[in-house]
């Protein structure tokens, strides 16, 4: 058994408390830290702290979902808009727009995107009904995630105008900015509601080591088990969803950076991958805030344009190793 | 009092009933080999047993319990399955392999320990416990496969071809090993192509052909002239001795 070095440990958190102060220190407004003004308390506590915050823990939730993912499909490749969940927020979130039942400030519009969510793995649940295959499950994700996507790209296709079309899309492709205490509020629920899902199915993730066939003799309750976790999935992925659109490749990369840095063991990835998600969206928002001019970049946008590169660079780092 | 009972079993095929008309009842403290051609139903027999297939017709009981009345948990107490091709997903090292196999059982840390402790060293892993799967060989994969699959003590155990990826020696050290535990109460059913280990070590043997169970009884007495003319279409000469048996097949 690999564990992973206390060296590593001692690093990333380091690396943790130095990108989060820098990202409470980002802005157009320097903060004295001795001597704050009510100015300056005031945008530390009302903005910089509340979106630290929205950061840490979209990239908990992000990265717990994807590792739950890749451990249930057994699946390296798996990754949270596999299952269609963030598609089906997304795209009801705009088609409630579009068809003007709520305006852009309606305190409902996220508990539109989260019910869009779950009807989204309600389909994927009955697609993939009493079925041990994980292979249906993928399938069904597929096709309700591209179905969503098409409907997506239909609405802001026939966007009345286009600012409608730019305020819709930012839900397709993540931001950060403008971003409040409620937004946090929405997320932290689905957050512990995600957590205390996975804790109670969490020995399936570690028995689907082996296959499925041999699960099935474990003693688990197979399917209302690995409906469970789908459950967690959602919740986590529609509350990041709800509270800052969909955000790529950080549950995709997560668990990989946890098992390159040693770690194998399903337990460890699973429960790695929320700081490791954390850390890299972390590292995503400083950069977008960086880079961004008046108007900030979405930070989806930035995770793919960082993320993709830097996954391969890891892969190819693994299999350097393995030749040699 | 029989630990294994299977009445009337039919299973469906795609094409051809995978089992068909199979009775059989098996006893504790046996180690009882599946035999047959590639195709016969070896694979189906223990996945029924397990309860991976699902019978059209028929039951089957472990310990006069029907099995569609037990709890996933209660039958993962009594039996364990070892399929024919395993490929573990994730690198974990063998002991952690092994500790898959006791996830479900309710077992205080030191009973666990001890257990994984007495697995280690019947399966001969004691060097390899703390090293990843990808650093070992395929028959050492195996051997902890096994381990997995023995930790739990189960009454009854199925191993699909346990010896298919085994030099000689650890295929006869995996053969006693499961004698060993059939010698202590334990129903152990094993699939097996190798037809001399099955006659040196098996207790019983069960033939089956297309789906059909041709016979059930002694070694000598299944590897007849007739069974292995009509299941395997060959004739073989047998050298039994003591310390083993060879056999020296030939074409019809």
């Amino acid at each position: 058994m690999t564990r992973l070095p206390d060296s590593r440990w001692l690093m990333l958190a380091f690396s943790f408390i130095l990108l989060s102060v820098w990202h409470l220190s980002q802005g157009p407004v320097t903060l004295q830290v001795t001597e704050l003004s009510q100015l300056q308390k005031t945008i530390l506590l009302d903005i910089r702290l509340p979106r630290w915050l929205l950061v840490i823990g979209n990239g908990m939730a992000l990265g717990l979902a994807g590792a739950t993912l890749q451990l249930l499909l057994r699946n390296p490749l798996a990754e949270p808009g596999l299952i269609g969940v963030s598609s089906m927020s997304a795209l009801t979130t705009v088609a409630v727009l579009y068809f003007g039942m709520l305006g852009m400030s309606s305190f409902l519009l996220p508990l539109v995107a989260l019910a869009g969510g779950l009807l989204g793995l309600l389909v994927i649940l009955l697609l993939a009904w009493r079925q041990h295959d994980v292979y249906r499950v993928i399938l069904a994700g597929v096709a309700v995630s591209s179905l969503a996507a098409a409907l997506m790209g239909l609405i802001l296709y026939l966007a009345p105008n286009p600012f409608a079309f730019q305020e819709w899309s930012l839900w397709t492709l993540g931001t950060l900015a403008n971003r409040s205490w409620s937004h946090l509020l929405l997320l932290l629920p689905c957050l512990v509601l995600g957590v205390a899902l996975l804790a109670s199915a969490r020995h399936l993730l570690t028995a689907l080591t082996l296959s499925e066939q041999t699960v099935a003799t474990l003693g688990f309750k197979l399917v209302s088990q690995r409906n469970m976790i789908l459950l967690a999935v959602a919740v986590l992925v529609a509350g990041s969803v709800v509270s800052a659109g969909i955000i790529g490749f950080i549950g995709l990369l997560a668990p990989h950076c946890i098992r390159l840095l040693g770690e194998q063991h399903p337990q460890r990835v699973l429960w790695l991958s929320a700081p490791a998600g954390a850390l890299l969206l972390l590292s995503m928002d400083i950069i977008t805030r960086v880079i961004s001019g008046p108007r900030e970049l979405p930070v989806g946008i930035v995770a793919a344009l960082v993320g993709a590169p830097l996954l391969i660079a890891l892969l190819m780092r693994q299999y350097r190793q393995q030749v040699i | 009092m029989a630990l294994l009972e299977l009445c009337d079993i039919r299973v469906e095929g795609l094409s051809a009933p995978r089992l068909q008309s199979i009775n059989l009842t098996l006893h504790s403290g046996q180690l009882v080999g599946v035999i047959g051609a590639n195709g016969a139903g070896k694979s189906s027999l223990l996945k029924t047993i397990a309860g991976l297939l699902t019978p059209a017709t028929g039951h089957v009981a472990i310990d006069q319990q029907p099995m569609q009345q037990m709890s996933a948990r209660q039958k993962a107490e009594v039996m364990a399955y070892l399929p024919q091709r395993e490929q573990p997903q994730w690198d974990v090292s063998v002991i952690e392999l092994i500790k898959i196999g006791l996830l479900q059982h309710r077992l205080s840390r030191s009973e666990q320990q001890l257990r994984i402790d007495q697995v280690v060293t019947e399966c001969d892993l004691v060097d390899l416990s703390a090293r990843a799967l990808s650093t070992l060989s395929g028959g050492e994969q195996q051997r902890a496969l096994l381990a997995r699959a023995l930790v739990g003590q189960p009454k009854l155990l199925l191993c699909d071809e346990p010896t298919s990826a085994l030099d000689i020696n650890h295929q006869l050290h995996t053969m006693q090993l499961l004698q060993q535990r059939s010698g202590q109460g334990q129903l152990v059913l094993c699939c097996l192509h190798d037809l001399p280990l099955a006659a040196r070590f098996c207790d019983q043997l069960v033939l089956l052909n297309e789906g059909k169970l041709i016979d059930v009884g002694a070694p000598a007495k299944v590897l007849s002239d007739a069974n292995l003319a009509q299941v395997f279409g060959i004739k073989a000469q047998w050298f039994c001795e003591d310390s083993g048996v060879a056999w020296l097949p030939q074409p019809l």
